[in-house]
């Protein structure tokens, strides 16, 4: 009897577990490196020309500004954004998950000499949330709104930020956890998970010799791993 | 707290000159005034010292500005959805115009399975990876373009530099050292 109640439990936390999966909505992965870069380098020809990407996808990109402080350009896959100090590459396509991170290690293999300071890999899940009652209370789940309602009427929650300073995993670096509307699904209601799994140059390193590119390499399924955990748990605890 | 790598909601030439963004704005100046810098004078017209007008020196200036697009938003249009994914090692050149490759689940974990698939699958970008041994991702779900939502397969095949013979050599030497290292601290063991 005891444990057909178990089996129960372990079932209905399987279940609301796969809901989150069905549910999200949009699943946007970004690589921001910091360093010390030359943006004009980094352009779709030089990037098909050492086959990096396709000569096809290089011949379709949706250049918006090359400039020798910023570029700027689109592939049906990806987009990029590079200024002196800092390199953004996101995509929304689960399919290129792991072709955004070899595309990462590519480039800075090329460029070895490239100094990068640190590197964060963003996950930012954005839910919709069907049902009005469980949007209107997820604030209150989340904090003691009761609290507020001395001072203010009717308080909401507009931004929720939950900082690790000092990583669980003992590495240079911090988490952020960062919760807020959603604009970017179908639904009028929805939420946006957004998690910085942020790595810092180690101790007494230059930074020229890969460090970067190798905690990127060595802390990516981790990476989602943990922002799977995070939502999930998030989900199950303040949602449902 | 660090933000370095975080998301920029509003990202550079894009913010809103209203929005109170300092480290924004004095980015987005910068960035304006090198671009300004580099403008291509088109046209400049002097009024002559003939001209019955009053003697001052017009200047007609225009600048063509390259075409830097402020409409650019983070507003996702096109995304790919509720994936389930695999990296697949091509493990046979079948003569049929198929082949054969190994696949782990890369969304939940199991066993390793084969599977078969057709050469057209891959994309023309992609041809010259189809070899054995090289690695691909399967991906299937949905993508969504300008909100019609299509169901999709996708193959995209890895792309990393090719090392050089002295890179492969330098690899193996650091390999070969931290096994040296392995066997010392097995050496090195006091078993009671």
């Amino acid at each position: 009897m005891q444990n057909s109640f178990y089996y129960s439990l372990l079932l209905h936390w399987v279940i609301l577990i796969s809901m989150l999966k069905d549910i999200l909505q949009i699943y946007t992965v970004g690589i921001v490196l910091t360093g010390d870069f030359n943006p004009a380098i980094i352009q779709p020809f030089w990037l098909s020309q050492k086959k990096l990407i396709g000569e096809q996808e290089a011949s379709g990109a949706n250049v918006k500004l090359i400039h020798k402080d910023l570029v700027r350009f689109e592939i049906d896959w990806f987009y990029l954004e590079v200024t002196k100090s800092r390199l953004e590459l996101r995509t929304s396509k689960m399919p290129y998950f792991e072709p955004l991170k070899d595309l990462i290690i590519g480039i800075f293999e090329l460029l070895k000499e490239t100094p990068l300071t640190a590197v964060g890999i963003n996950h930012i899940m954005h839910i919709p949330i069907r049902e009005e009652q469980q949007y209107d209370k997820l604030g209150n789940n989340i904090v003691a709104l009761s609290t507020f309602s001395k001072f203010m009427r009717d308080p909401k929650v507009l931004e929720l930020q939950i900082v690790e300073q000092n990583r669980k995993d003992g590495l240079a670096g911090s988490l952020t956890v960062n919760i807020a509307p959603s604009n970017q699904t179908s639904s009028k209601r929805a939420i946006a998970i957004n998690i910085n799994d942020h790595y810092n140059l180690p101790n007494e390193s230059h930074g020229r010799s890969g460090e970067i590119i190798n905690l990127l390499s060595k802390n990516w399924s981790n990476s989602f791993e943990r922002a799977k955990e995070i939502s999930e748990s998030f989900w199950s605890n303040f949602v449902l | 707290m660090n933000n370095l790598t975080v998301f920029d909601k509003h990202l550079l030439i894009d913010i809103p000159l209203t929005e109170v963004n300092e480290k924004g704005r004095l980015f987005n100046d910068n960035v304006i005034k090198n671009i300004s810098d580099d403008v291509e004078l088109v046209n400049e017209k002097k009024v002559g010292h003939l001209s019955t007008l009053v003697n001052i020196d017009e200047y007609e200036k225009s600048f063509i500005i390259p075409e830097a697009s402020r409409e650019f938003s983070i507003v996702t249009k096109n995304y790919f959805y509720n994936a389930q994914r695999w990296i697949g090692h091509i493990t046979k050149i079948n003569s049929d115009g198929t082949f054969t490759a190994k696949l782990e689940d890369l969304t939940s974990s199991g066993t390793d399975e084969y599977a078969e698939f057709d050469n057209r699958e891959v994309s023309e970008d992609d041809i010259e990876y189809l070899n054995i041994g090289n690695v691909f991702y399967w991906s299937v779900g949905y993508d969504v373009r300008n909100g019609q939502v299509f169901k999709e397969s996708v193959l995209k095949f890895q792309r990393l530099p090719k090392l050089t013979n002295e890179e492969v050599a330098n690899k193996i030497k650091n390999v070969d050292s931290a096994v040296d290292s392995v066997q010392d601290l097995i050496d090195n063991i006091v078993w009671d």
